[in-house]
């Protein structure tokens, strides 16, 4: 797999100051995307997600929001299943990821009813069951206790693909990963 | 595509949106029996065909209207709030297939009011069907379910959309070419029936042994509506996420 050079770009929002970013390269594997407060990685990740036009739209890419919401109303298994069945893309790996990320006991509970950990939980496994060639991880580790990092680092981190991340907090990985910088 | 129908599914058998659609129901009925104590005595009473009309008009379409709208609103806004979707399907489905899926939302939703509709006209009327009362009822209830999805489009764009000027002003465009094309004595409503024909894409002008007109021409802006919310939503979702 090639490496994912990004063009110079800039972006502003209705009445706020623009944004440009500089040339950047990513490397397949785990990157950390990182730039101080409100250098606008959210908004980086999201340009190439396609949610702000088609400019620096990266097709194929699945971006997973800092603030996941949900359905609220859902099954757990049922919204998996929903989402399984709406992507041409899925690993159809859900129940092995429940499984694995101790959700297992919550299929068939209402979205509603799980913690904020277990919800975000609940995005990476619908992020970790798709199949595609970049991922564009927004905080994906907000509200996952410490306890619980080390498999989803690791999860993270064996997607095969172009997998970028920004992040709160210093993490403790000892695997490969590329820091970015924008 | 099976993804896609349980999302629509799952919003329209909501609990909330059931539980509506049970008072819908309850309202509807109520409303009939409204209609055939109070309001086909005073009917009968009356022998001038237009006055006739306007009264039938305003007696039961009144309530019906702001009924409708006021489910539409709370049915939309409940349909709007399950927007939590939006990034995953978008990411997994595309923009257009979820735009799709929008329009898809409100329009089982008219089928099924529509349908509802009919069961309380066919039971509370008790018409043979293919009567000409019966086709008179049948088409109420089509436009009662245009209204439907005229009000819910129409509160979409309110409770969604109304962030710029360009939103207000549509939003404004659509309920006044609504309201004057929904109003009896509207140029439409003058108009030859073959050019109505047109302009309603409906057999108009089913007249009833009282003399009363059913006009259909809220398909006008019903359609309109529809047209603009899935365009906006094609357009506007991308702001939205």
């Amino acid at each position: 797999m090639r490496p994912l050079r990004i063009e110079p770009f800039s972006f502003s929002y209705d009445g706020h100051d623009r944004l440009t970013y500089p040339p950047l390269c990513f490397e397949p594997g785990l990157n950390i995307l990182k730039g101080a407060n409100g250098s606008g990685k959210t908004t980086y990740l999201k340009a190439l997600a396609g949610l702000l036009g088609e400019r620096v739209h990266q097709k194929e890419s699945l971006y997973m929001s800092e603030k996941p919401s949900f359905p609220s109303y859902m099954r757990v298994k049922d919204y998996l299943m929903a989402l399984e069945s709406a992507s041409p893309s899925t690993k159809g790996e859900a129940n092995e990821l429940l499984e694995r990320f101790g959700l297992h006991a919550k299929r068939e509970a209402r979205i509603e009813s799980l913690s904020k950990g277990m919800r975000q939980k609940l995005a990476l496994i619908e992020t970790l069951n798709e199949a595609r060639p970049l991922y564009l991880l927004d905080e994906p580790f907000n509200g996952i206790d410490k306890a619980f990092m080390p498999l989803a680092l690791e999860a993270v981190s064996a997607l095969k693909g172009i997998v970028i991340v920004t992040l709160h907090e210093a993490v403790d990985f000892k695997g490969p990963l590329r820091e970015v910088y924008l | 595509m099976k993804g896609l129908f349980t999302v629509v599914a799952y919003r329209l058998f909501h609990p909330k949106i059931v539980a509506l659609a049970v008072i819908y129901l309850v309202v509807g009925a109520l409303l009939a029996v409204y209609h055939l104590d109070h309001g086909a005595p005073l009917i009968n009473r009356l022998s001038e065909p237009a006055l006739l009309s306007r009264l039938y008009f305003y007696d039961t379409h009144f309530f019906m209207r702001i009924g409708l709208l006021m489910l539409g609103a709370i049915m939309t806004y409940k349909i709007q709030q399950e927007d939590a979707l939006d990034i995953p399907l978008v990411m997994r489905v595309g923009r257009i297939r979820l735009a799709l899926l929008r329009t898809l939302c409100p329009t089982v939703v008219l089928l099924g009011v529509m349908g509802l509709s009919l069961l309380i006209n066919l039971h509370v009327y008790a018409f043979a069907p293919f009567s000409e009362g019966f086709v008179i009822h049948h088409g109420i209830v089509l436009v009662y379910g245009v209204y439907v999805v005229y009000y819910t489009a129409l509160f979409d764009l309110v409770m969604n959309r109304f962030k710029t000027l360009y939103h207000g002003m549509m939003v404004v465009l659509i309920a006044l070419l609504g309201d004057v094309l929904m109003d009896f004595d509207t140029p439409v409503h003058a108009m030859r029936v073959p050019l109505r024909m047109l302009l309603t894409f409906f057999p108009v002008s089913v007249a009833s042994p009282e003399g009363f007109q059913l006009s259909v021409s809220p398909l006008i802006p019903g359609m309109l509506a529809i047209a603009y919310m899935s365009l906006s939503t094609l357009v506007f979702t991308r702001k939205r996420l």
